[in-house]
């Protein structure tokens, strides 16, 4: 048999207390342990700051008091803000900047390209045609506040197909006409996007779309939270199932073959996870650009490539990253605000640029 | 293990790239694939681990369909070192090897502390275990076919597959990965491009030329001055070496030829 145990083997492993703790996966329980609590701050924090003042304490008592119904010292206005205009906003850039780390993690792993990221390869373009198409056309109209997310999903999953058939060719994926195809399909289906919103004479319209095409967390209520939060947790799941299987994808299709995994099939169920995910964090947040690019590879520079790890860490690293960049959003020029995907492009193009000269055979 | 292919064929725009390949790996055997590039060497081990559905014929694994099989148990039946080639992201040998114990593993599974000592074990029998927290992508190329190896060890299977696992490989290396596998005493098929490491390591040969088997059998059966020149169209010599025991085989060039 293959695998006999070697006489050479036992002594090496059994000298350490735990063979195979690496310090990669030490670094990572470390971070997760430190990312954790940091979150909760972070969340407190970000509701904090704003215009009005509000002392950390409060900020708890009033989300106690709210989902438990107490009373407290709390004047109403206080409450309204903190649990109806900053709670929300705060919580969705959480979910927002996790979700899109962890569509980076997972568009990198099925193109095998450390430069996949939902904003480049247009898919994020694509859920914001389909999002604004439902918006000023009414396609989908009978689903109600649904119609939008499930527009962004067609959308997404629209340009991740094509986009992907695109950079095939012969059987094998090219990361060079990936991005290609990326950044035409992207020009593609926004220039559609501004000639709807144009054709359309409701004063609003272009100023809604603007906001899906920069992408912006104002305005956020309660009710955006729930699609998006519940489609991240259950992927998450989904996705730490097939964390194995998508170590094997980034090795290549016929390791991961030869490993007995169904490699089309994975593939297949993949691009539908990411561009649901996608789909729904752009139907309320709109194209936030660079998060699933830059989160991943931090992370991946500390803990490494192993799946088990970089899902995890770059779903609290991206929260806690978008978290305080819509702070920054919502405070550099206040009482003005910048939509905060302006402000992870600006971060962000600089950094893919970086990459771009530093994984020379990735372009 | 014993692997059967029968009447295998694969082909691609109505061009036949193998057809009717009979082939049988027996229980233990060191089986070599030769044949010049283009052969179809890679395409027959494509559709015997499975990454080609061949249009034609059968392969059976100790008499179970091997095509019918479930990938998984295919996967803990056969082991496949592939050539090596780069990858974006970057591993540390003990996880390129850990890998080999995916098909053992469901979907929300821990690495076991059986995992690692098989892994530790693995990584033991190729003379990498110093190099297990080292980064696959600093590797020599013949320091990652060993760590490849390892993790076709640690994936326990009872018959390894490999495709040129000696290729652009420094001569010390090449002989160095082929005593590995040899030690490893697994029923094994092997495509190589060298002949003479062919005759050195192997019990049985096949020889493909355009897609066929056009010779099988032991290395001073199959080897022969008629064969090569048949085959590759070059002029050679093939004699026992005296202190291998095995066929040598030596190539004239051009020159020597119109000499002779």
């Amino acid at each position: 048999m293959l695998g006999r145990q070697p006489r050479v083997a036992a002594a090496p492993s059994k000298r350490k207390t735990s063979p195979g703790r690496s310090a990669a996966a030490a670094r990572s329980r470390l971070l997760i342990a430190a990312l954790t609590p940091f979150i909760l701050l972070s969340i407190t924090l970000a509701v904090l700051i704003g215009p009005v003042d509000i002392a950390p304490l409060t900020v708890w008592e009033i989300a106690f008091g709210k989902v438990t119904g107490a009373e407290g010292d709390w004047s109403k206005s206080q409450a309204n803000i903190v649990w109806l205009i900053r709670f929300p906003r705060v919580l969705l850039a959480g979910v927002v900047g996790g979700g899109l780390a962890v569509i980076g993690v997972v568009m990198q792993a099925i193109t095998r390209n450390p430069l996949a990221d939902p904003f480049l390869l247009g898919i994020s373009s694509g859920a914001a045609l389909g999002a604004v198409s439902v918006l000023l056309m009414g396609v989908f109209g009978g689903l109600g506040i649904y119609a939008l997310s499930l527009g962004a999903f067609l959308g997404a999953l629209l340009a991740f197909v094509l986009v992907f058939s695109l950079a095939i060719q012969n059987g094998r994926l090219l990361p060079t006409r990936m991005i290609l195809a990326g950044v035409a399909v992207s020009f593609m289906f926004s220039a559609v996007t501004s000639f709807i919103t144009l054709s359309d004479d409701s004063s609003g319209a272009a100023r809604r779309v603007l906001f899906w095409m920069l992408g912006g967390l104002s305005g956020t209520q309660w009710q955006d939270l729930t699609l998006p939060a519940l489609a991240l947790v259950l992927g998450i799941i989904y996705l730490m199932g097939q964390s194995r299987a998508l170590n094997a994808l980034i090795i290549g299709d016929e390791t991961a073959t030869t490993l007995g995994i169904q490699v089309h099939k994975l593939r297949r169920r993949l691009l539908v996870v990411t561009s649901l995910l996608t789909g729904l964090i752009i139907a309320v947040s709109g194209a936030i650009g660079f998060v699933g690019l830059m989160m991943p590879h931090i992370v991946r520079l500390i803990v490494g490539s192993d799946h088990r790890r970089v899902l995890p860490v770059s779903l609290l690293a991206g929260a806690v990253y978008l978290i305080w960049v819509d702070v920054m959003a919502r405070t550099l020029f206040a009482p003005e605000e910048i939509p905060v995907g302006i402000i992870t492009s600006l971060c962000g193009a600089p950094f893919f640029l970086w990459l771009m000269r530093r994984n020379k055979d990735a372009l | 293990m014993t692997l059967k292919a029968r009447g295998l064929g694969w082909s691609v725009a109505a061009q036949k790239i193998i057809d009717d390949i009979q082939l049988t790996v027996e229980t233990g055997a060191f089986v070599g694939l030769l044949g010049p590039n283009g052969s179809g060497k890679s395409t027959l081990l494509r559709c015997i681990y499975r990454s080609l559905k061949p249009d034609a014929g059968t392969i059976s694994l100790d008499g179970t369909d091997l095509l019918a099989m479930p990938p998984r148990d295919a996967a803990r039946r056969m082991a496949v070192v592939l050539q090596e080639t780069t990858i974006q992201f970057d591993f540390t040998v003990q996880e390129m090897v850990l890998m080999g114990r995916i098909p053992h593993k469901s979907a929300f599974d821990a690495d076991t502390s059986e995992d690692w000592h098989i892994v530790a074990g693995a990584l033991a029998q190729v003379n990498m275990l110093g190099f297990r927290e080292r980064s696959f992508g600093t590797l020599s190329g013949g320091e990652k076919q060993r760590v490849l190896i390892a993790r076709a060890v640690a994936q326990q299977s009872h018959f390894l597959v490999l495709d040129e696992p000696t290729n652009h490989l420094d001569i010390r290396y090449q002989l160095e990965i082929l005593d590995i596998v040899r030690e490893l005493r697994v029923t094994t098929l092997a495509a190589l491009h060298d002949l003479n490491l062919a005759t050195l390591y192997c019990d049985r040969l096949y020889v493909l030329s355009e897609g066929r088997v056009v010779a099988s059998g032991a290395p001073e059966e199959v080897v022969t001055a008629d064969l090569i020149y048949e085959v590759y169209g070059v002029r050679a010599d093939v004699a026992t070496h005296p202190r291998t025991g095995r066929m040598h085989i030596t190539y004239f060039p051009t020159s020597v030829r119109a000499s002779a």
